[in-house]
């Protein structure tokens, strides 16, 4: 997969916990439950997690986009 | 544009009924096939839109034109508690709320509920697990584990949570089975709900001077104390998830273990590779879908939805089930596959109101199954499976029994 860039919008956090359980190497929470980003950029097996990441969260806190645009 | 809501000839009953107990009613997979939302009717008569596709279902709940208020215009008559909740708004919990209200007392909540908080709860519910099964086993088969395991378990681990003591646990578990059974009349329902209320705003207040660790002691005290959450908050609050967390639980369940003792490779995962717990749980989850009415909403603006134009005032329901068996997304989607990789499922919903129990849901729903294992490895169906009895009229659906021997 071609490397994503990985955005998430605290605001928008719902604190659902859904991206850290699916990959904890590139999402965390705060002690709040708030996405807290571990890598803002991520290929191969990582890209394919912060896509159904993103698809996973309830909020849509988490975009996604090629890293080279 | 084609159909409108009114315009459109066919506009079945909803619910529909089921063929196979558990399988989701054919009717729901027709309706998949055609538009992103065809016209239902309710128990009362009126007129909403019905979505069955994966991707609908999460554009609607994901999207804030549609509101979560039950006396919004248009808004689906899902029970009869529907038309009280109308009539007495506030009465109702965050649930029944958009944002800021809903994320205003939601997140007074959050921290108690984080997938980490909860996985300190283990041990706890193993333990909690251990007692009811460890006389059970003793004492020899028969069970139903319907009422001898399931519904005390989840009953418990909720009370504990929240702090309810043991005594009052028959209590509420009478009259949370009431609110969700839409064979009740409107005056039971209203009854139950008020002395379930009664009850708790008298622990509530107790809790004020007598605070322990557990969850409704930490909101009294932090947020009630402070200020920033009124008493009239505080009780349809814990109401929520006492009711949340003990029905649903308890059905998903007793539907889980049916599933293990029915299909040899889901006992066989569990046991040999423990670490699968949680993707079973996840496809049993997406498989009974037991919020089998679906989730309700009303556009608060003209929606278009995949060419239906759904307007401001019309009402929506989103079949879980339906989506969660849409082959779109899942391949062969009613059969249950043990292996299969069901993280997408919607049996907790989507957007801001997604299941804020879904780690306690998910741990608890761990645990019933390796308990059963642990203390009656030999369990199979006391009846024959064409003979197990269901709870139709529900909106957490389940089985009404669930009799095993060993």
């Amino acid at each position: 997969m071609t490397a994503l860039r990985v955005l998430v919008s605290e605001d928008a956090c719902c604190a659902s916990g859904r991206c850290a359980d699916t990959e904890p190497r590139v999402f965390d929470q705060d002690p709040e439950g708030t996405v807290v980003l571990l890598q803002a950029e991520v290929d191969g097996e990582l890209a394919e997690a912060a896509t159904l990441c993103a698809d996973l969260c309830p909020c849509g806190a988490i975009t996604v986009e090629p890293a080279s645009s | 544009m084609t159909a409108t809501l009114h315009t459109e000839a066919a506009a079945p009953p909803y619910p529909m009924a089921r063929r196979c107990p558990l399988d989701p009613p054919p009717g729901l997979a027709e309706a998949r096939q055609g538009p992103a939302a065809t016209p239902i009717t309710m128990w009362e008569g009126s007129r909403v839109w019905l979505v069955t596709s994966h991707a609908a279902a999460r554009a609607v709940l994901g999207d804030r034109r549609f509101t979560a208020v039950t006396s919004a215009e248009g808004f689906p008559m899902m029970t009869r508690i529907s038309l009280l909740v109308r009539s007495q708004p506030q009465s109702a919990s965050f649930i029944r709320m958009d944002d800021p209200d809903h994320s205003r007392l939601r997140s007074m909540l959050t921290r108690e509920f984080l997938q980490n908080r909860v996985e300190e709860l283990r041990p706890v519910l193993r333990e909690l697990m251990d007692e009811i099964l460890a006389p059970i086993a003793e004492r020899g088969a028969p069970a139903d584990l319907v009422t001898e395991f399931s519904q005390p378990v989840t009953a418990r681990a909720i009370a504990a949570l929240l702090g309810v003591p043991g005594e009052a646990r028959a209590f509420f578990e009478e009259r949370s089975a009431i609110l969700i059974d839409r064979s009740y009349t409107a005056e039971q329902v209203t009854q139950a709900r008020e002395e379930l209320d009664d009850y708790l705003r008298g622990l509530a207040h107790q809790r004020l001077d007598d605070p322990g660790e557990d969850v409704l002691s930490r909101l009294v005290g932090n947020e009630v104390r402070a200020g920033n959450l009124d008493w009239d908050e505080l009780v349809p609050m814990v109401r929520l998830l006492l009711v949340a967390g003990h029905g649903t639980t308890a059905s998903q369940g007793s539907l889980s273990i049916l599933s293990m003792l029915s299909v040899p490779t889901i006992a066989d995962g569990l046991r040999d590779h423990p670490d699968s717990a949680r993707q079973i749980v996840d496809e049993l989850l997406r498989y009974h879908s037991i919020v089998q009415n679906g989730l309700a909403r009303a556009a608060i603006e003209d929606v278009e939805l995949d060419g239906v134009l759904i307007r401001a005032g019309e009402g929506v329901v989103i079949s879980l089930s339906a989506a969660n068996r849409d082959p779109e997304l899942f391949a062969e989607p009613d059969e249950l596959q043990p292996e299969r990789d069901s993280r997408r499922h919607l049996a907790f919903g989507h957007g801001m109101h997604q299941c804020l129990g879904q780690w306690l849901a998910r741990v608890e729903l761990e645990e019933m199954l390796f308990a059963i294992q642990r203390w009656l490895p030999g369990a199979r169906l006391a009846i024959a499976e064409d003979e197990l009895e269901f709870q139709p009229d529900v909106s957490s659906y389940g089985l009404a029994a669930l009799p095993v021997t060993w």
